[in-house]
């Protein structure tokens, strides 16, 4: 008979492979959902610490990723709740990398962070941490229910949501004859 | 209910502004220098070990290693963001007594370590309430300015900790008790508690460690180092 385990997904065997394979997309969820740029590698160190502390008690009921990702969303959460976050700063860190950077390319690049990062600034935090998961991250909205710990339905009316937020301000921006 | 069409795969109903900003957004990840940065900052937590968690006693064989890489990642940390790398100054001496439970907290510059505990309810789905979360990066381990000691992470402090912890647990505990001093909302101040409670147990302080590991357990109910406390209590 086929042996059940084999059907489990494989734990990561050490934190520097979880660590290798998805420090960047960590990195990346937090300044999408809304992460000053500078508190950045502070919650991505926070994120490892706790997969180093935890690694051995994952039994890979879901994948790593998603168990990650769940440990973003939390972590991103205590962040906010904290009194001294730094608001202002959120605001300013785009234009102060463009106006630091000097090739083409990085400035495109950061020119477009920050107009992904206004619109997504409209949401409140439940909705664009569906719309971040589903549309940067590629989960499945099954996975972010999951990881949300909240009902599928709810999860995809958050997506609903806003989706057509987002869609009515660049409809908005249309009307005013600029970009979102 | 079926998942829809991604913003970034385009699509009728898709504005190509929305596709194009999203599709640029899965695109933008952090540089090189970005992980290797964060990479020394964590250390040994990145190392291969037998077990997790099993930091505070991991094998002989990657010790070395572990070391070297933790020296030639804060090397490139402190000289990408601190200049010239300072001098180590004179180890804590061996004969160091036992601290008190509370030392006074000497100057220090801890190099980054500006994050707050974390909170490993994070791996458990149960975030904590508000305010009752780690201290904030405000009141954490941020450099004292009349710093006589140069900067030191704190996972190289606890790194020569663990390395004392046998031949040496008086010394072993007293660098416990000065990372606390230095990063007291270190992010590795689980970490921290256990070698001090293997010290205190080897210097025969039994109801020291338990007590200590009672407050271990008040503090950190959800850690993944409580069964191994447990099952090495005496």
């Amino acid at each position: 008979m086929f042996p059940l385990t084999l059907l489990k997904p494989r734990a990561a065997s050490t934190v520097r492979e979880v660590f290798d394979e998805h420090a960047g997309y960590v990195w990346r969820t937090f300044r999408h959902l809304g992460i000053p740029e500078a508190d950045v590698p502070d919650l991505c160190q926070e994120v490892f610490v706790v997969v180093h502390r935890k690694l051995g008690e994952f039994e890979g009921r879901s994948s790593v990723k998603t168990w990650l990702y769940g440990i973003c969303v939390r972590v991103a959460a205590d962040h906010r709740r904290r009194a001294h976050v730094r608001n202002e700063r959120a605001q300013s860190d785009a234009g102060e990398q463009l106006a630091s950077s000097s090739s083409f390319g990085a400035e495109a690049r950061l020119a477009a962070r920050a107009e992904l990062q206004a619109l997504l600034a409209e949401l409140d935090d439940d909705k664009r941490t569906v719309l971040v998961l589903y549309e940067l991250e590629g989960l499945t909205m099954k996975e972010i229910a999951e990881i949300l710990g909240c009902p599928l339905q709810t999860a995809y009316s958050r997506l609903h949501a806003a989706r057509a937020r987002l869609l009515e301000m660049v409809t908005a921006a249309r009307e005013r004859g600029s970009e979102p | 209910m079926s998942d829809p069409a991604r913003f970034r795969d385009g699509g009728p109903d898709v504005p190509p502004e929305l596709a194009r900003l999203f599709e640029a957004g899965t695109k933008d990840l952090p540089s090189d220098g970005d992980l290797r940065r964060l990479a020394a900052r964590l250390g040994p937590v990145l190392q291969p070990t037998a077990g997790n968690p099993a930091w505070p006693g991991w094998p002989t064989v990657g010790k070395l290693a572990a070391l070297a890489a933790v020296v030639a990642g804060s090397a490139v940390f402190f000289a990408l963001n601190f200049g010239p790398h300072t001098p180590r100054p004179p180890d804590v001496p061996d004969s160091v007594p036992a601290p008190p439970e509370v030392s006074p907290a000497p100057s220090v510059v801890p190099p980054v370590t500006s994050a707050p505990a974390p909170n490993d309810d994070a791996a458990n789905g149960s975030a904590a309430p508000p305010g009752s979360s780690a201290p904030s990066a405000a009141a954490s381990a941020r450099p004292n300015a009349a710093s006589s000691r140069p900067a030191e992470t704190e996972a190289e402090l606890l790194e020569r900790a663990r390395d004392a912890l046998s031949a040496n647990p008086a010394r072993a505990l007293a660098l416990t008790e000065q990372h606390r001093a230095h990063f007291p909302a270190g992010v590795l101040a689980q970490e921290r508690e256990v070698i001090a409670i293997q010290a205190l147990k080897r210097l025969g302080r039994a109801d020291a460690a338990a007590q200590r590991s009672a407050a271990f357990a008040r503090r950190y109910p959800n850690s993944a180092y409580g069964k191994k406390l447990n099952a090495s209590s005496p």
